[in-house]
């Protein structure tokens, strides 16, 4: 152990009194490093921002479906209402149990005719779609049941139709299928505190939500079936549980046990298979980055040849003094792998810097708040990587600096 | 066995091929006793430094041996040689080769570190009147110093056998006389055989054994009774570069 620092001690020494060589021998291990760091902690800083983002905007949400991950739908198994009343009645810890009927109209008011998307939902759809309220609230159970004439509006969709905000009591005229219906606002949404969600939803000039019930007598349907409902458990402990008895209570309801025509797909599974993919980004990235290393490790192996000539002398001194072959080469090898460690280390802090750059230069850009991130594991890992580059390329070099003969070494004097 | 500590057996080397041949030792024979300080007389170019690597273990005879204790050098593999470097020699080099990106103590400890038996570096340091200059470079060092080092990475080993090349060979009258006074020192004090080779033919007279070489073989090889101390020992100018 205490030969090894005095490797390190040696090493350091040699390295310093050649410091602008040592610099620039470094340069190529550095720039390979950190543009690793540098891909990887970004990679980390997205994924890390996207799952939060993604997390606020639709954490534990997940949709239950008659039909399954190939897209075979089996009407045998699509729910009605009388389906998810059911469910309400028997089943614990079901927070959002709601169907989705969506689609366009248009809205008619002072400012002219808005497209309009409407969202037919029961009253528990907020609960998993949060949202700040600018006024009013969302629509209520009774509601629901008595099939109010009522809405909740976005902020958007407020501005374009009444030019502000604070509509809450204010009428909408919306006409769907050749029929009109006034609908009462009871409440404006807020954006989503998610910005990434904002940014990707494309959202129409006009967009409301109503009661399903209130939507199904305007439009006059009966006996609809719905393909697939929104679910959210009271607490992400229950979430698995609640679904399986759910899917099993519907199975048996239809009498289709063990068809599996019955599934579901939860926001953090999908959620996962995306940071999968930025995953495998980052890593093919950093991959063809850290081909660059193999080019400073090359240099380093010049470098060494170069030094080893130099040295020549002190070698053969060292030798004629007794000093083992083995000590010589380890002498070397020390030296090649204290000089990559160290560009190893100053990588990971360029590379550290120039993530935090990109992240700060991203969010100006798209405002979307990335933060650079690097495990230790990858702080280790590099250190390790970058003094087995060392110790790779200067295996050669080390090699020919033992094997001179001390009589040739000490010659020309 | 006899107390013959180290012998020198028809040895032979030349350097060179056909026209160019040069033959530097021919036929070589002498033995040094355990605790001898024996000199190596001979000018310029008659082999001594070869013969000193020879000895050393980093060149090799053509022919003859070079034994050690009873050991000869040349059955030894690399491994062993390297060991009785390590373990038996102290080298002092004609051109002081000190390790130009190591300060003073660290060159000594380059020594120490090779020796089971190191003597202490501050001590060595303190003997060789290097104290106030240990954290220097040898760039920053006078001639005089920088083989005071030399003589200090070779002694701090306290080797068996300390081997020294021409070490006044560059220096002034006056550092000469304090080297020689420590090399006597190091074969009082610590019992090292001291092998020394040079051409000043002063220096004779503070060894046991003088040994005279010329073209390739022993001259002269003569046991000095009345042998005297560094100190004593003076010599004129004009035999400062004599020939003998
Ligand atoms: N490696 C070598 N190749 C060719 N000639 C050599 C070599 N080493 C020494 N010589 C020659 O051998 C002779 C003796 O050299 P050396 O032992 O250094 O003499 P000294 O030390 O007595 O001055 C010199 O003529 C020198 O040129
Ligand atoms: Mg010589």
């Amino acid at each position: 152990m205490g030969q090894i620092i005095e490797y390190i001690k040696i090493s350091l020494k040699s390295i310093l009194s050649n410091r602008m060589r040592s610099i620039l021998t470094m340069l190529g291990i550095i720039i390979g490093i950190s543009s690793v760091i540098m891909i990887v902690s970004v990679g980390n800083g997205v994924r890390n921002s996207v799952s939060g983002q993604l997390d606020s905007a639709f954490g534990g949400q997940t949709y239950i479906m008659a039909g399954d991950m190939t897209g075979s739908i089996y009407p045998e198994a699509a729910f009605t209402e009388d389906d998810m009343n059911a469910v309400r009645d028997k089943i614990d810890h079901v927070k959002t149990l709601s169907m989705e009927e969506s689609g366009y109209g248009t809205s008619i008011s002072p400012k002219g005719e808005k497209v309009t998307y409407y969202t037919a939902v029961t009253p528990q759809y907020i609960l998993a779609n949060p949202r700040p309220f600018l006024c009013g609230r969302y629509f209520t159970q009774e509601e629901y049941d008595a099939g109010s004439k009522v809405c909740v509006i976005s902020e958007n969709g407020a501005k374009n139709l009444f030019g502000h905000t604070d509509v809450c009591g204010q009428t909408v005229s919306f006409e769907y299928g050749g029929k009109l219906i006034d609908l009462t606002v009871v409440g404006v949404k807020g954006k989503s505190e998610s910005e990434l969600f904002e940014m990707m939803y494309l959202e129409d000039e006009v967009e409301f939500d109503l009661p399903y019930t209130t939507f199904k007598s305007f439009a006059g349907f009966e006996d609809e079936k719905f393909e697939q409902m929104l679910f959210m458990a009271d607490s992400s402990e229950e979430a698995e549980g609640t679904i399986r008895k759910i899917i099993n209570f519907l199975e048996a309801r239809k009498q289709i046990r063990g068809e599996k025509k019955i599934t579901y797909i939860s926001f953090t599974s999908y959620l996962d298979q995306i940071m999968q993919v930025i995953n495998y980004i980052t890593i093919f990235i950093a991959f063809v980055a850290a081909i660059s290393l193999v080019v400073g490790g090359v240099g380093v192996m010049n470098i060494m040849l170069v030094s080893v000539t130099e040295r020549t002398k002190e070698i053969g001194i060292r030798k004629s003094l007794g000093a083992k072959t083995s000590s010589i080469m380890i002498q070397f090898l020390a030296e090649a792998a204290v000089l990559t460690i160290l560009g190893g280390l100053f990588g990971i802090l360029f590379g550290y810097l120039g993530g935090e750059l990109i992240c700060f230069i991203m969010s100006k850009l798209i405002k979307i708040n990335v933060v650079a991130t690097i495990g230790p594991g990858i702080v280790a890992g590099v250190v390790f990587f970058s003094a087995a580059i060392g110790i790779f390329f200067g295996i050669y070099p080390a090699r020919r600096a033992a094997k001179l003969s001390p009589i040739e070494a000490l010659r020309d004097f | 066995m006899n107390n013959d500590f180290l012998e020198i057996k028809d040895l032979k080397k030349s350097f060179g091929t056909g026209e160019a041949r040069q033959d530097v030792l021919r036929g070589m024979n002498f033995t040094v006793k355990k605790g001898e300080f024996c000199v190596l007389l001979g000018p310029s170019g008659s082999g001594k430094s070869t013969l000193l690597n020879i000895i050393g273990g980093i060149d090799t005879p053509d022919e003859g041996y070079v034994s050690i204790n009873g050991d000869k050098l040349e059955e030894m593999n690399e491994k062993q040689l390297t060991m009785y470097r390590r373990k038996h020699l102290g080298y002092v080099f004609q051109m002081y080769n000190l390790i130009p990106n190591l300060n003073v103590k660290e060159n000594i400890e380059v020594g120490a570190y090779l020796s089971d038996k190191p003597l202490d570096v501050e001590e060595v340091l303190t003997t060789l009147g290097l104290q106030n200059h240990k954290y220097k470079y040898p760039s920053q060092l006078s001639g005089g110093q920088q083989q005071r080092v030399s003589i200090g990475r070779a002694v701090v080993k306290n080797p068996d056998i300390l081997m020294c090349d021409e070490p006044t060979g560059a220096l002034d009258y006056k550092t000469s006389k304090e080297i020689l006074a420590l090399i006597e020192d190091c074969n009082k004090k610590f019992g090292s055989t001291v092998i020394m080779v040079t051409h000043n033919e002063a220096i004779k007279y503070i060894a046991d054994h003088v040994i005279k070489l010329r073209d390739g073989v022993v001259r002269h090889n003569d046991i000095n009774e009345k042998k005297i101390s560094a100190f004593e020992l003076e010599w004129y100018p004009w035999m400062w570069h004599s020939k003998m």
